[in-house]
């Protein structure tokens, strides 16, 4: 399974249960990383891709019990842990900004995981984001 | 009329004696500094669950700026924004250096990002309303403060707008004891106005504190942290005094703090003896009046 995660630069997801920031770009490419595969996300982040509503796109609570190994998973306010258990891929993508943050990724990463590619692109309203994929 | 003047006059004195700000025309009390805890190396805590108290009324598409003129010792006071994309800037900063907020006072340490204690710090971030050198909107604030505490919510309330459209209600109030010239914090309020807070929600205190420095809040003095606990620790460490204690946070407080006098009666004690012995019972002392 892919993980998906957005953070900022110190690890953060969420404040007050709500995501630290967003873009359509990111977005936009998020669907084109998971496109082929069955995208798995909370109905909270589900209601971010309403514009988009991509074909691909499960929604529940409890992913974890029905998603087989090539799909793709988008955590924001999901359980972070089991997560990060199952997933053998781990995609982020970094706003490159400070938000304040009370749910968060641990970083540096457990180094099992093994970087295979990072990216730079400009988003709608975020001057850089930083995309990178680890393996383990 | 008379009674009406009595009430005033004893609003006005309850305000500048608690440092609190009274806001006549949106009938809302701010932070009070007995309930915030001591600074102890976080930036910001949360107030009232991330609740912020918007009037109902302030909930629309409209965008708006009000700056509250400066008190009778030139502080700030509450600076507040239905921030949309049309309050954003549109051109970069100019300069804000012929400002000199309160306590203003031009002091380097090495240890400090930057080197200098001090920023002219916007209550309403620039990226937010444009607002550039005014000073109803420009408060002293340790570097601290302003990168580590105030700006990663400036950033998301910023980056929210833009992205969506939206409009976001955003409201920051100086927090100052008695009548100090420099702020103890700051309390910052937010929430989207489109989506009913889906997008944006908070409400925090953050700490007008620079790790490494003590401050004197009264002038904006300031030293290094060690040599001024080493000092208050030979000057207290055996001397007797009158304490209030609150029973119930379990801190204790010099008779004239405002935090004392806004105490509940039902937690409040007064104690003489030594300020050791107090800490040995597990008191802590108040952070503003620093007993």
């Amino acid at each position: 399974m892919t993980l998906i995660i957005c953070i900022d630069g110190r690890g953060g997801i969420l404040f007050n249960g709500r995501r630290q920031s967003q873009d359509r770009l990111l977005r936009a490419d998020l669907l084109r990383e998971a496109a082929g595969h069955r995208l798995w996300m909370s109905e909270y982040s589900a209601r971010q891709f309403s514009m988009e509503a991509p074909d691909n796109l499960s929604i529940s609570e409890v992913p974890l019990e029905q998603m087989s190994s090539e799909d793709f998973c988008f955590a924001e306010d999901l359980p972070l842990q089991p997560l990060l258990e199952h997933a053998d891929r781990l995609l982020l993508y970094c706003w490159n900004r400070a938000y304040p943050a009370d749910r968060s990724l641990q970083l540096p990463l457990d180094d099992l995981w093994k970087l295979l590619r990072r990216e730079e692109f400009a988003g709608s309203s975020h001057e850089k984001i930083t995309k990178e994929l680890y393996a383990r | 009329m008379k009674q009406l003047q009595t009430h005033l006059l004893f609003l006005l004195i309850c305000a500048l004696l608690t440092g609190c700000a009274l806001d006549a025309s949106q009938g809302t009390s701010y932070a009070d500094l007995a309930d915030i805890p001591d600074f102890s190396g976080e930036p910001y805590v949360v107030l009232q669950n991330n609740q912020p108290d918007f009037p109902e009324a302030d909930f629309t598409t409209a965008s708006f700026e009000e700056y509250s003129d400066l008190d009778w010792l030139g502080r700030c006071g509450t600076a507040y924004a239905n921030v949309g994309l049309d309050t954003m800037p549109t051109e970069a900063r100019g300069s804000i250096g012929q400002v000199k907020p309160t306590g203003w006072q031009t002091v380097k340490y090495d240890f400090v990002d930057g080197k200098y204690l001090y920023n002219r710090c916007h209550l309403i971030g620039y990226q937010l309303t444009a607002e550039n050198a005014n000073e109803k909107n420009l408060i002293t604030g340790t570097r601290y403060m302003n990168v580590d505490g105030m700006l990663p919510f400036e950033n998301l309330v910023a980056d929210y707008v833009k992205e969506t459209g939206n409009h976001v209600l955003y409201r920051v109030t100086p927090i100052f004891q008695d009548s100090n010239l420099v702020a103890s914090g700051v309390q910052m309020e937010a929430m989207s106005v489109e989506d009913d807070g889906e997008g944006v929600c908070f409400n925090v205190y953050v700490y007008n504190n620079q790790p490494g420095v003590s401050i004197d809040y009264t002038t904006g003095e300031s030293c290094l942290a060690e040599a001024d606990a080493a000092s208050d620790k030979e000057g207290t460490a055996s001397v007797e005094a009158t304490y209030i204690l609150n029973t119930k946070s379990r801190k204790f407080h010099d008779p004239a703090c405002s935090g004392a006098a806004a105490m509940s009666e039902a937690n409040k004690e007064v104690y003489m003896g030594s300020r050791d012995t107090l800490i040995s019972e597990g008191y802590e002392p108040c952070g503003q009046c620093k007993p």
